[in-house]
């Protein structure tokens, strides 16, 4: 995963928001496995559910991440869950690229 | 302004390499040091030069805080008179006093001094908080507020603190004059042992009085934003093993994170 420093990631804030090690580690995992809600977000990167609600909150203010609530199927589960889902906004996308 | 080999040879040291020369300066004034004049002169012939050299590097790897500390007040107060320190307002900020409890003139200032960039700066005593204009762009909202609540802690906090300082001062003051009274004691090791234990109090006390502001500060906020700002701030830290005032920021992490699962 290489994250592209652009003169704009600087200016707009996105670097100083990116710049906190869970945040940088939150987005690399949507980028890497694609949209999830926070407890997965959270038992597959190791942060306490509170932490990456957090980091949710503060990456989707900068037009990072979009969440939006869904109703899940969670394991064996009979009934639907609401679950925050979050995914990368095209802006953090185009910060994360996969190197080869 | 200090001088590169000077702040080489202070950074050599770690914190815990630090507070264990100050300990051993302690133990060797109190033991050795306290009746000096009791032992056998071979003894006192090598035990002398072995204490100078002992105390010389617990001063010296000491010094580096009053350095800085000295540093950051003479940038603030006397070449910062340009620097005016704008009002930082926010309903955010006026909710919180009342939250906290803390008094209503307290006021939170936001500073360009390039002196005062490394950490927020609370004078408890006129109640008014300094945040560096570095971390207002650094940091999200909810994380300048979660700090703010931290100082505001140590404003809630002031007399516990002031009390608790006063009090392990005079307690070092007592030690060495107790032990003084056993025995014909040398100037040097009075006043040796009397600024290291003193010192050592101290900073203990102030540590403590940094989790306490953490709590506080959780209490009211949440510790979510506390612990955000440290993990990014111990990130770009080249050792984090606390300092004379602070604890590690790991410590603080690990008691922070614990109020995550309690509340």
């Amino acid at each position: 995963m290489k994250f592209v420093l652009d003169e704009k990631f600087i200016s707009d804030g996105t670097l100083a928001t990116m710049t906190q090690p869970q945040r940088f580690k939150i987005v690399k995992f949507l980028k890497e496995q694609g949209p999830a809600f926070i407890d997965r977000i959270a038992k597959e990167t190791d942060i306490h559910p509170r932490m990456v609600s957090h980091h949710v909150d503060v990456l989707q203010e900068q037009k990072l991440v979009e969440t939006k609530y869904e109703l899940v199927k969670i394991n064996d589960s009979k009934r639907d869950v609401a679950v925050r889902m979050c995914r990368l906004s095209p802006r953090a996308e185009a910060m994360m690229e996969t190197s080869q | 302004m200090i001088p590169s080999f000077l702040r080489d040879l202070v950074d050599f040291f770690s914190f815990r390499i630090r507070r264990l020369l100050l300990w051993s300066a302690a133990v060797s004034s109190a033991t050795l040091g306290t009746y000096y004049w009791h032992m056998p002169g071979i003894v006192r012939l090598v035990f002398l030069p072995t204490y100078i050299v002992l105390i010389e590097l617990a001063f010296l790897s000491n010094s580096y805080f009053f350095v800085h500390l000295t540093r950051t007040a003479f940038g603030s107060l006397v070449l910062g008179r340009r620097y005016k320190p704008a009002p930082y307002t926010d309903s955010e900020i006026d909710a919180l006093k009342q939250t906290m409890r803390i008094p209503k003139k307290t006021k939170v200032y936001v500073t360009n001094n390039p002196h005062a960039q490394r950490s927020a700066f609370t004078n408890v005593f006129s109640s008014k908080v300094y945040l560096p204009l570095s971390w207002i762009r650094r940091f999200h909202k909810s994380e300048i507020i979660a700090i703010i609540a931290h100082e505001f802690g140590h404003i809630k906090r002031r007399w516990q603190f002031s009390i608790e300082a006063t009090f392990v001062v005079g307690l070092a003051y007592g030690l060495a004059i107790l032990l003084s009274q056993l025995t014909v004691m040398l100037l040097l090791v009075f006043d040796v042992l009397y600024v290291s234990v003193a010192f050592i109090l101290i900073g203990f006390v102030s540590r403590r009085n940094e989790y306490r502001a953490d709590r506080e500060g959780a209490k009211a906020v949440g510790p979510e934003g506390l612990i955000s700002v440290f993990e990014e701030l111990r990130a770009n830290m080249a050792r984090d093993d606390g300092s004379e005032t602070h604890p590690p920021l790991s410590k603080r992490i690990r008691k922070l994170k614990k109020l995550l699962s309690a509340t």
